[in-house]
């Protein structure tokens, strides 16, 4: 019996030691905007918050069909309601999720504008990124100490940058993969420019104990983007086409997970 | 050369330096420590920002009748920053959009306080709200050199972002 405990306590030492965090498996999908917050709208009334709601379900509805093993998919909103991004950051958090995506519809003053475009954290900005994302903590009760010299404030500002390199590459992946899919077939009617991957302060980024990007989907203030998300099949096309890049995410990490063991 | 002669050349060889000197930096803002009080020029030579129907940032040569101070000289810059634009160009500082207040600290940050309409008439989006504070962030560098970041507010209250995306709770650096 106490040999049985000593080989479990062995095989129990690596899952310890290499903790899997990186396995893509819960994915956290959140729709921009909500309720009395509508995003931009379009010059026909298309309204972001709407279409980000409608692309996030058939996201989820793409991700978790067809997967082994299953991804589960959590929404920080499932209809139109108001969610603030403090929330967003602390439902994904607590889920403990993988991955995190936010989906967005652009806007610009220019009709001209147009495509999509992938965004990660920048946490450059540094001791005053740091300061906002433990203010944000505070609300939780979670950091107690105001000092910008405190330990805890200095592992706050690491853990913030832990992420950077796997959303980078989660990044490049969502974005490979919705170039390959819109821009590199014969069906020309799906072409979306591809704006490629950026970086920027996100108030729904900042924060977040998991890989996460930022998905702005097209935009809303260009004809033919909008047109294009007037369209069924171009939204399904679109969404299993993310949903195909999740997956990608996942074996990606699997394989790195692997390889430090 | 006659003694009269040397003074006069030597008078206006001073005359030349003082001007090579003292001009060029008159013809900037100045911000004298405390008072913010402008050095009496009645117009001044500015550039203020826009958006070209590429999307890109330009600056346009401006002139403005200087206030008081130089905090009312920002005022006046985004209050023309935020008017309708002919001409192709388009406003990457939402039309209409009134400054209720400016003031700055001892860390040569300017503090720009907004009324809702910033918000309220904003075209939303990343890029969106990216335009919004390049345009912000060049007005502040090309026109007030001294100065080393900014701070955007809503009716006296911080400004967590123009449009739910980029965070503007921080001092965003000018320079």
């Amino acid at each position: 019996m106490e040999m049985k405990i000593k080989i479990l306590l062995l095989l129990l030492v690596p899952v310890l030691l290499f903790p899997d965090h990186l396995k893509v498996m819960k994915v956290i999908i959140d729709a921009g905007h909500g309720g009395y917050d509508g995003g931009a709208v379009s010059d026909y009334g298309i309204r972001e918050k709407d279409v980000t709601l409608e692309m996030a379900l058939l996201l989820k509805k793409h991700i978790e069909g067809a997967t082994e093993p299953p991804i589960t998919a959590i929404l920080t909103r499932s209809e139109d309601k108001f969610v603030p991004l403090i929330e967003r950051v602390g439902l994904a958090n607590k889920s403990e999720g993988d991955l995190f995506i936010s989906l967005h519809m652009n806007a610009s003053p220019t009709k001209r504008d147009s495509g999509f475009e992938v965004y990660f954290y920048d946490s450059t900005g540094d001791a005053e990124t740091a300061a906002v994302a433990k203010r944000e903590n505070e609300q939780d009760g979670s950091v107690e100490n105001k000092d910008r010299n405190n330990p805890l404030f200095i592992l706050w500002d690491l853990a913030q940058n832990e992420f950077s390199k796997e959303s980078s590459g989660a990044s490049d992946i969502i974005q490979s993969a919705l170039d390959g899919a819109l821009n590199r077939n014969a069906d020309t009617t799906l072409k979306l420019r591809d704006r490629g991957v950026k970086q920027a302060n996100f108030l729904v980024l900042n924060g977040m104990k998991m890989p996460s990007v930022l998905l702005e989907m097209g935009f809303l203030t260009n004809k033919n983007d909008e047109e294009k998300f007037k369209k069924q099949e171009f939204k399904e096309r679109y969404a299993a086409t993310i949903a195909d890049a999740v997956r990608e995410i996942r074996q990606k990490f699997d394989k790195k997970s692997a390889a430090g063991r | 050369m006659k003694p009269g002669r040397k003074i006069l050349v030597a008078a206006v060889a001073a005359l030349l330096l003082v001007s090579l000197f003292y001009f060029p930096l008159r013809r900037k803002f100045s911000l004298h420590e405390g008072a913010l009080i402008n050095s009496g020029q009645s117009k001044r030579n500015a550039v203020i920002f826009f958006v070209n129907q590429d999307g890109k940032i330009v600056g346009r040569d401006t002139e403005i009748v200087s206030g008081a101070t130089v905090l009312d000289d920002i005022k006046s810059l985004i209050t023309q920053e935020s008017l309708a634009r002919a001409g192709g160009l388009l406003n990457a500082i939402p039309v209409g959009t009134a400054v209720r207040n400016v003031f700055i600290d001892e860390n040569k940050c300017v503090y720009i306080d907004f009324e809702r309409s910033i918000i309220d008439r904003h075209v939303g989006g990343t890029e969106g709200e990216s335009l919004t504070l390049e345009a912000l962030k060049r007005t502040m560098a090309e026109n007030f050199p001294e100065l080393d970041s900014m701070k955007l507010l809503v009716e006296g209250k911080e400004l967590a972002s123009l449009a739910g995306h980029i965070s503007t709770r921080l001092k965003l650096k000018v320079k």
